[in-house]
């Protein structure tokens, strides 16, 4: 059970406004952590700082090493039935972070993309446009663009609040079987207690601007 | 029949259908990027700066290439700060700069005088006055350009399809921005010649959108978009020729005939 990311005493804030702070947890290599708290109390804040995306106004976070990193967002942007991507020319993109310039898809790169659709029984779909897939199985697509490069931690951010009841289910255990198989750490941002209590061995709790950790059960 | 082919011994004609191939290839090559982005009106915002670097340009008795590239791609990053740090939405900062530009080339029109039917031509486009260093130059930016996409094409489609995965996976998302911003200024400043600062922006936007009904993935998308945008110029600047009419709105008219063809096959094939 290796560290893979260390935040000491964290503060966020938007402007003058602070979002979070005394942040103080660990993330190692079987963590799978669920994140909840109530609307606009930090969750995607906190999230988009481990990615990278914010800066932190106070304290550190620690990466051991280079921590791959796969990342399932809450919208995705160009989720539009006009976009006129393959789901095998998406899911290569999840490969770029590793390329140097000039930066190619290789003949291996394709046959990643082609293992990692199939894990995912999404293979025949690789040359279909993105848009004319269900919601459940766009969401399929972008779990593939995370994973591809076997990231040591995936993010997913409110991965299914579009997705019905069945759909939802098959997800997490997807999630699941990925935490137990290559050993990805999770962390989890959802509303849907009853799958963080079920799959997540740790839950995080945001609330009043900090987090506390709670071991699963403990939560009520 | 005689017409068409007469057009091509003309070096004039010759030189105009080379830069206008050139336009078509570097705007349908960038377009995508910016269609897909909701960008494609900083194409029309720099189309506006441009006719202010027109007006410069002539009351200076310059090449209105030379002067229009510096300027524009300034305007271009002058757009993306005003949305970064001055917090101007994307449309106003472009609003803001486009009327700004439209604002100094109507004042240095209204006081020079002499060159206000030379600045018509570019308004609208003209075949007639291209010169042999703007031939070259054209050839020169136009494989910048397209040249600049192949190379950062990965990249380029990553962050149009999500920027902030792009972020988490270490693509320079703002250096890209800047980078098509940059390319946009070059495409814009190629095309006033053949097609007009009031046009150009036409060039970005038609091929991607028309390609867009029928493309099945993103590289056929850009290699379809390529296609119509050569032939509208084409067909638009022979067409200007043989009917004696302004090239610029002779090949916007070509690409909406273009798009009306492409919709309909859409919607043939449902």
């Amino acid at each position: 059970m290796s560290k893979l990311i260390e935040l000491d005493d964290v503060q966020i804030n938007y402007g003058k406004n602070v979002i979070l702070e005394h942040v103080n947890f660990k993330v190692c290599s079987n963590d799978y952590i669920g994140v909840v708290g109530p609307n606009g109390a930090g969750k995607t804040t906190l999230i988009k700082a481990l990615l990278g995306l914010m800066p932190v106004t106070r304290g550190s976070i620690a990466y051991e090493g280079q921590v791959k990193i796969g990342y399932l967002p809450q919208v995705i942007l160009s989720n539009d039935h006009l976009f006129p991507a393959k789901v095998s020319e998406i899911v290569g993109i999840g490969l770029l972070g590793e390329k140097r310039y000039p930066k190619r898809i290789t003949i291996g790169d394709h046959k990643r993309i082609d293992e990692m659709l199939e894990r995912l029984d999404i293979l025949s779909f690789k040359n279909r446009r993105i848009g004319d897939l269900s919601g459940g199985q766009q969401q399929r697509v972008y779990l593939a663009r995370a994973l591809v490069n076997k990231p040591q931690l995936l993010i997913l951010d409110e991965p299914t609040s579009a997705l019905d009841p069945k759909i939802r289910s098959d997800f997490f255990r997807l999630i699941e079987e990925f935490h137990q198989t290559d050993e990805t750490a999770i962390i989890l941002i959802s509303h849907d207690m009853h799958a963080i209590q079920e799959h997540a061995k740790t839950t995080m709790v945001i609330e009043r601007n900090t987090v506390t950790m709670q071991r699963n059960g403990e939560v009520k | 029949m005689a017409l068409i082919s007469e057009v091509f011994q003309y070096e004039f004609m010759q030189k105009a259908l080379l830069v206008g191939v050139l336009i078509a290839l570097s705007s349908a090559v960038l377009g995508i990027f910016l269609v897909l982005r909701k960008m494609s009106m900083i194409g029309d915002g720099l189309a506006h700066v441009s006719f202010a670097t027109v007006a410069i340009a002539l009351l200076l008795n310059q090449s209105p290439l030379f002067i229009s590239i510096p300027v524009v791609m300034v305007a271009s990053f002058f757009i993306l700060k005003l949305n970064d740090a001055a917090r101007v939405h994307g449309d106003a900062a472009i609003g803001l700069v486009s009327s700004f530009s439209v604002a100094v080339g109507v004042l240095i029109s209204s006081v020079s005088t002499g060159f206000n039917i030379d600045l018509f031509s570019y308004l609208f486009g003209s075949i007639l006055v291209i010169r042999s260093s703007e031939v070259y130059l054209s050839l020169f930016l136009a494989a910048v350009v397209i040249g600049t996409v192949i190379f950062f094409y990965h990249d380029l489609f990553a962050i149009t399809q999500d920027e902030a995965f792009s972020r988490v996976i270490g693509i320079k998302t703002k250096r890209m921005n800047y980078l098509i911003s940059a390319l946009t200024a070059i495409t814009i400043s190629l095309g006033i010649r053949v097609v007009g600062t009031m046009l150009i922006s036409s060039m970005i936007i038609f091929p991607t959108v028309t390609a867009l009904q029928v493309a099945r993935s993103f590289k056929e998308t850009i290699f379809l978009s390529a296609f119509v945008s050569v032939v509208a110029v084409v067909l638009g600047v022979i067409g200007s020729y043989v009917f004696n009419l302004p090239s610029g709105a002779t090949i916007v008219m070509i690409n909406a005939m273009l798009f009306g063809v492409f919709f309909l096959i859409r919607k043939w094939r449902r």
